[in-house]
């Protein structure tokens, strides 16, 4: 137990130039789980192509496996065939270059709101007075200001998941994975913060690779969606939103947004009957 | 519609104030007092099988006056902390390892799991081979009743921290070496806490079988003697004493815990 060999870093070597292109490139990924003799295939040649400052979102149902391409982009899991290629670099363990926020509350309990948004850049041993302003400036964007010095026992959920949020954005990783993380709040809360999501995408450009099941949720946050089915889990369509940039709740009421939303709907169910 | 009964405190855990509990813990105490008293002046019980309880208390008066008592409390403080801290220093590092990693836990857990069902007193005679009946031997019998259970159950709270927070901890830059350091370690420290605390109750237990067998010294032994010379009252005291000694322990323990993480929930 040494610290010569850490599992976390950002990753091999620098790949061709064919892929400089994309951020997030992922093809022909599988994943199968074998246990004992019986063998269960979660993913089947699931490609993805990413963009940089993309906000995009994987939809589907349970089961279908976009968790698991999430963990795998993150380097927490591992294709059993394909390659992940995040940022020119094949992705072989987690970093700090992809931040991640889970559904489950994740805060480190014993430090304070501040702390837990300067753990990383502490690790990095960046300049106390640099991470105090980076800090205090996350805490602005996520309108928290005045609980910089409680700990997180202290938040309710949605506050909770924004201080995640501005944890791993402090960081200034290449990109953000988020897993479900609205998933466990009430709807009126659950909307504020798909609000709050957008509005830090428009001013500060992270890309996003989002997981939902909630198809409404999806189509108001991202500016691309793919769909997958279950069982095995296969990206069965690729979904341009062309709605406009800047996004305001109202927007969910607006023709075209429902239109969005029926479309994939409709093919989720398709895909689901298919396979009933 | 019948009307809805109120059952007052006896509702299912129902709340009562913080003044209402002391009361009640109290009386408890009283009543048994009370009763002890009763049993004793109204003469139905001979005075060697239940001495009094006025007895009892200038039983340990005299004892603490003529320094025998804080002797022998020195001895067995000095024992159980030994073998406390001798398996707290062993058995944290192992317990952790064993919950972080299944490789390790393969090597330590299972032979820990088979020795902690081999009764500690069995292990006496074999002690006293090895060590005498020095101060070895009774830190050696502490020892081998905590550090078992101290490696299991620690490799237990190191399970209970989620994966996630691990994972996110990775996620934000952190190394195999420094999310145990760094995330793990603080996470269960609570949890840690609390198995520590079970554990010197434990340990009390243990230290009275060492000394009730294999010692000339100490809390136990005192007992022992007492029974020798048909001392009821003395053994009384004794076991009155270890027993308020062991909840000092509990309670420093708990407000210990208290102070170190007011972050817990």
């Amino acid at each position: 137990m040494t610290d010569k060999k850490p599992e976390s870093h950002a990753a091999g070597s620098p790949l061709e130039a064919h892929v400089a292109s994309s951020k997030i490139l992922a093809e022909h990924i599988d994943k199968v789980y074998t246990s004992g003799k019986k063998s269960t295939k979660a993913i089947e040649d699931a490609s993805i192509d990413i963009q940089d400052n993309d906000f995009v979102c994987v939809v589907g149902p349970s089961g279908c496996g976009k968790s698991t391409l999430l963990r795998m982009l993150a380097g927490l899991d591992f294709p059993t065939a394909g390659s992940i290629i995040v940022n020119d670099r094949k992705v072989t363990g987690p970093g700090p270059d992809r931040g991640m926020v889970f559904q489950t509350y994740t805060l480190f309990p014993w430090m304070t709101v501040e702390d837990n948004i300067k753990f990383g850049l502490k690790l990095k041993k960046m300049p106390k007075k640099e991470q105090q302003e980076i800090a205090s400036r996350y805490l602005d964007i996520i309108k928290l200001k005045k609980f910089a010095k409680a700990y997180p026992k202290e938040l309710s959920g949605g506050m909770k998941q924004r201080v995640a949020i501005a944890r791993s954005l402090a960081n200034q990783p290449e990109v953000l994975l988020m897993d479900e993380p609205f998933g466990a709040l009430d709807p009126h809360t659950k909307a504020n913060m798909q609000l709050l999501m957008r509005e830090i995408w428009e001013t500060e450009h992270p890309t996003v690779v989002f997981i939902t099941h909630d198809i409404d949720e999806a189509v108001f946050l991202a500016n691309k969606i793919y769909v997958m089915s279950a069982r095995p889990g296969r990206i069965i369509k690729e979904v341009n939103v062309y709605l406009p940039h800047k996004r305001r709740l109202e927007l969910k009421d607006t023709p075209e947004f429902i239109r969005i939303r029926k479309s994939i709907n409709d093919l989720l169910y398709s895909a689901n009957q298919e396979e009933a | 519609m019948k009307k809805e009964k109120d059952r007052g405190d006896f509702r299912l855990r129902k709340e009562i104030s913080q003044k209402r509990y002391v009361i009640s813990a109290i009386s408890t105490f009283v009543v048994i007092f009370a009763v002890w008293t009763m049993l004793c002046a109204s003469g139905s019980v001979r005075e060697l099988f239940l001495p009094s309880p006025a007895s009892v208390v200038m039983d340990i008066i005299d004892r603490a006056a003529d320094g025998s008592l804080w002797v022998d409390m020195g001895y067995s403080i000095f024992r159980i902390t030994m073998g406390f801290v001798i398996s707290t220093l062993l058995g944290v590092p192992l317990g952790i390892l064993a919950g972080s990693f299944r490789k390790m836990e393969a090597v330590i857990a299972p032979i820990c799991e088979f020795i902690r069902y081999m009764p500690v007193p069995a292990f006496v005679p074999l002690v006293m081979v090895w060590c005498g009946i020095g101060e070895g031997a009774k830190i050696t019998i502490v020892f081998l009743g905590c550090f078992f259970q101290v490696v299991l159950m620690i490799a237990d709270d190191a399970r209970s921290v989620s994966d996630d927070l691990l994972s996110s901890s990775y996620t934000l830059g952190t190394t195999r070496w420094t999310t145990i350091t760094k995330v793990l370690i603080p996470a269960m420290a609570p949890k840690m806490m609390l198995t520590l605390r079970m554990m010197i109750g434990w340990g009390w237990t243990y230290l009275t079988v060492a000394e009730l067998v294999a010692s000339s010294s100490g809390l136990g032994y005192s007992i022992l003697r007492a029974q020798r010379f048909l001392q009821t009252e003395s053994i009384f005291s004794g076991i009155l004493i270890i027993g308020i000694l062991g909840l000092i322990t509990d309670r420093l323990f708990a407000l210990a815990i208290k102070k170190m993480f007011p972050w817990a929930e």
